[in-house]
């Protein structure tokens, strides 16, 4: 925990300065997953206000204060979850733009070491975009929350309250249908390189 | 082989889920995030609180609606015929007597006498 247990019940009771101490104390581990969930760093800030929205309006619900931070994960993953089912339809417009944008990054790339670590950054970002694409929104989560986030079964089954079981079958099926399109793309960029 | 292959690909996806987990940096929050943050919070408050407001005007609209029905209800007579019907019991009386009725004699009994008298039989 990253705060006190008395800080979490005096910002349920309502004290202002209470819950912008938790806010702060959150603010960067939220962060950080709702860049990893989302992977569009300019809509992270709005995500984690929403996050933090929510987390006001529902903090009085929370029965446990142990379960603080199981709750905000299940915040983020929702709000993440709302905000990738809004764009989803905007992300698969801009994969068809894609190679047209590769080829203005790689213009780009001769501009300076900076411009160049940003570049390969996004174009990471892309790459696993797409691939993720290949999931529905949940198990895009899920798989994020377990392979990128390092999150374990038991923890996921805290965050989801959900069985292990199924979800390690959902996480296993969900993996195989990413592989099998990384598989496909790598083979696409091997006879693009051939040709 | 194939089976090498596969796993290489395992490795080399895992491999790009870390690449992508230092690509996905937490980014620093602006100076304006906390006040914006209140602003929302400010806002769904006011628009809650409109809501409390006008739901508690139907309430109070609605109660208001069912005492005058109640009192529409008591002020008129419930019996259409003027004679109020005060327990179950009259009711079933009052309902029996008005079935009695269906079975009242008739007033005049034909006789032969009657038939013969008319030509109907000679």
């Amino acid at each position: 925990m990253l705060v006190e247990f008395e800080l979490i019940k005096k910002a349920q009771e309502g004290d202002a300065a209470a819950f912008n101490q938790v806010v702060m104390a959150y603010r960067r581990k939220t962060l950080g997953t709702i860049a990893r969930l989302i992977g569009r760093p300019e809509d992270v800030e709005d995500v984690a206000q929403e996050v933090f929205l929510r987390l006001y309006f529902s903090l009085d619900q929370l029965r446990a204060p142990e379960g603080f931070e199981a709750w905000l994960y299940r915040l983020t993953v929702n709000a993440a979850y709302d905000h990738l089912r809004k764009h989803r339809r905007r992300a698969e417009t801009r994969v068809a733009d894609l190679s047209e944008q590769q080829m203005t990054m790689a213009d780009a790339a001769a501009s300076s070491t900076v411009d160049r670590d940003e570049n390969r950054k996004r174009q990471i970002r892309e790459t696993v975009d797409e691939l993720l694409s290949s999931v529905s929104t949940e198990d895009r989560i899920l798989l994020t929350l377990k392979e990128v986030e390092g999150l374990s079964l038991k923890d996921l089954e805290k965050v989801y309250g959900a069985n292990e079981n199924a979800l390690k079958v959902r996480l296993f099926r969900a993996r195989q249908r990413v592989l099998k399109a990384f598989n496909g793309a790598e083979k696409g960029i091997k006879a693009g390189v051939g040709s | 082989m194939q089976y090498e292959d596969f796993s290489n690909s395992e490795e080399r996806l895992n491999q790009l889920f870390a690449e992508y987990r230092q690509a996905c940096d937490a980014p620093e929050l602006s100076a304006g995030f906390m006040p914006a943050l209140w602003q929302r919070i400010e806002a769904r408050q006011s628009t809650s609180w409109v809501f409390t407001k006008i739901s508690g005007w139907f309430v109070a609209a609605s109660a208001a609606a069912t005492a005058v029905l109640a009192l529409a209800l008591l002020t008129t007579p419930s019996s259409p015929t003027g004679t109020p019907v005060a327990t179950y019991v009259d009711a079933l009386a009052a309902d029996h007597l008005a079935e009695y009725t269906l079975y009242t004699e008739p007033v005049h009994v034909d006789t032969i006498a009657d038939y013969s008298a008319g030509g109907i039989i000679e």
